[in-house]
C-alpha cells in the first residue's frame, strides 16, 4: 500500500531554532513514532546555519503505512487506553510561544508522475 | 422541518429492559401532537462514540412544535416516567442542507459536534463547505444532511449535526473511513495535531438500523 506522507512546516521566532528542534526531538519524534510515524526527513530554510536575527522554517517529513496506518496514527491510545489527542494538543500548544505559524499537509503521489 | 434528535444513557441496571423501553417509548410517541415521525432504535454497538444505548429521532413541522412536545399531556404522563434516571443529551436543529433518497433497509449515522468558539465563524464555514463534498467523493452516502444546532439538553453546547444513510455499515467503516477527502481534507478540523483543529473532542458518533430512510 502506498505510504501516506505527513509534511509539518512550522515557522519559528528568530533565535529558537536550535531549542525547537531539540523539543521536536526529545518531546515529540518518539511519541509520533510509537503512533507508528516514520521520520523520512527534516530540514530547514534558510539552509545552511541557524540566524538569530530571522524566522526559521523547520520542514519533517513523516510517512504512514497507508490510510490505514493513518487512521491507527489518528486514533491512538495510551498504555492505559485512553485516548492519546489531549497529550499531542498538549505537545503543539506548549510550543507555540516558539513559533510565528505551522502547517500540517498530508501528501499522496501525484497520480501522473 | 425540525428534528429533535435524543440520545438515551440507562443507568446500568435498567439496561436489560432497553427493548422494552424502546417499545414503550415508540408507542407513546404515537400518541404526541405535532410529530411527523419518529424513529427510535438501538445504537449500534460498534463504529460509535459517546452514543448511548437509545437513539430517538423524532421530526416537526416547525420548532415551536419540537419545543411543545415535552409539555404535551402525552408526554409528561406516559414518557417522562420512562425517563426517570436516564441520561438525555438531545439537540433540535431545523434541517437546511440536505439531500434525501427514499431508499430500504441500511444504517442511519449522526455526528454530533461542537465548533470551539475560536473557530467561528470563518473556520466553521471552511469545515461545512468541505464537508459538503463528502456525498460529491463518496457514493455510499445514500442521504445526507448538515444542520446547525438551535436547541441543546444536557451539558454540552453542540453546534453541528452532520447525518448519513448508507446501505450497510461497511459504507461507514469502510467508503467514508477511507475516502481522501475525509483523511486528507475534513479531518484536519477534528485533528488536535493540526492548526486548523476546532472541534471539541467530546463529541457523538452515533449509529443506528433503518429499515428504510427516516431522513425524508
Amino acid at each position: 500500500m502506498t505510504r501516506v506522507l505527513i509534511l509539518d512546516e512550522i515557522v519559528v521566532k528568530p533565535g529558537q531554532a536550535a531549542a525547537y528542534r531539540e523539543a521536536y526531538r526529545t518531546g515529540y519524534r518518539p511519541g509520533a513514532e510509537h503512533r507508528g510515524m516514520r521520520l523520512d526527513g527534516a530540514w530547514q530554510s534558510p539552509p545552511g546555519q541557524d540566524y538569530d536575527e530571522l524566522p526559521t522554517t523547520l520542514y519533517y517529513l513523516w510517512s504512514v503505512e497507508g490510510v490505514d496506518g493513518w487512521w491507527a496514527m489518528r486514533m491512538s491510545r495510551k498504555a492505559d487506553g485512553s485516548d492519546e489527542r489531549f497529550d499531542k494538543l498538549a505537545w503543539w500548544q506548549a510550543h507555540e510561544h516558539l513559533t510565528l505559524s505551522r502547517k500540517r499537509s498530508i501528501l499522496t503521489p501525484q497520480p501522473d508522475a | 422541518m425540525f428534528v429533535s434528535l435524543r440520545i438515551l444513557t440507562l443507568p446500568a441496571d435498567r439496561f436489560a429492559a432497553r427493548d422494552a423501553l424502546i417499545a414503550r417509548l415508540g408507542e407513546a410517541a404515537a400518541g404526541l401532537a405535532g410529530v411527523r415521525t419518529s424513529w427510535i432504535a438501538p445504537v449500534s454497538p460498534v463504529a460509535v462514540i459517546n452514543a448511548g444505548h437509545i437513539v430517538w429521532r423524532m421530526t416537526f413541522e416547525t420548532e415551536r412544535d419540537a419545543l411543545a412536545a415535552p409539555l404535551d399531556p402525552t408526554w409528561r404522563a406516559k414518557i417522562a416516567p420512562l425517563l426517570a434516571e436516564v441520561q438525555l443529551t438531545g439537540v433540535g436543529y431545523r434541517v437546511t442542507r440536505s439531500a434525501v433518497r427514499q431508499a430500504g433497509a441500511g444504517i442511519w449515522r449522526a455526528l454530533i459536534f461542537r465548533v470551539m468558539p475560536h473557530g467561528f465563524p470563518d473556520a466553521a464555514r471552511e469545515l461545512e463547505d468541505a464537508t459538503l463534498l463528502f456525498p460529491k467523493f463518496i457514493p455510499a452516502i445514500r442521504s445526507w444532511a448538515l444542520s446547525p444546532v438551535s436547541l441543546v439538553e444536557g451539558p454540552k453546547a453542540f453546534t453541528h449535526v452532520w447525518e448519513q444513510e448508507f446501505d450497510s455499515l461497511q459504507g461507514l467503516t469502510r467508503d467514508y473511513m477511507q475516502a481522501p477527502i475525509h483523511w486528507g481534507v475534513v479531518d484536519a478540523y477534528f485533528d488536535a495535531e493540526y492548526p486548523q483543529y476546532i472541534v471539541d473532542p467530546q463529541l457523538i458518533q452515533v449509529v443506528g438500523e433503518i429499515d428504510r430512510t427516516i431522513m425524508a
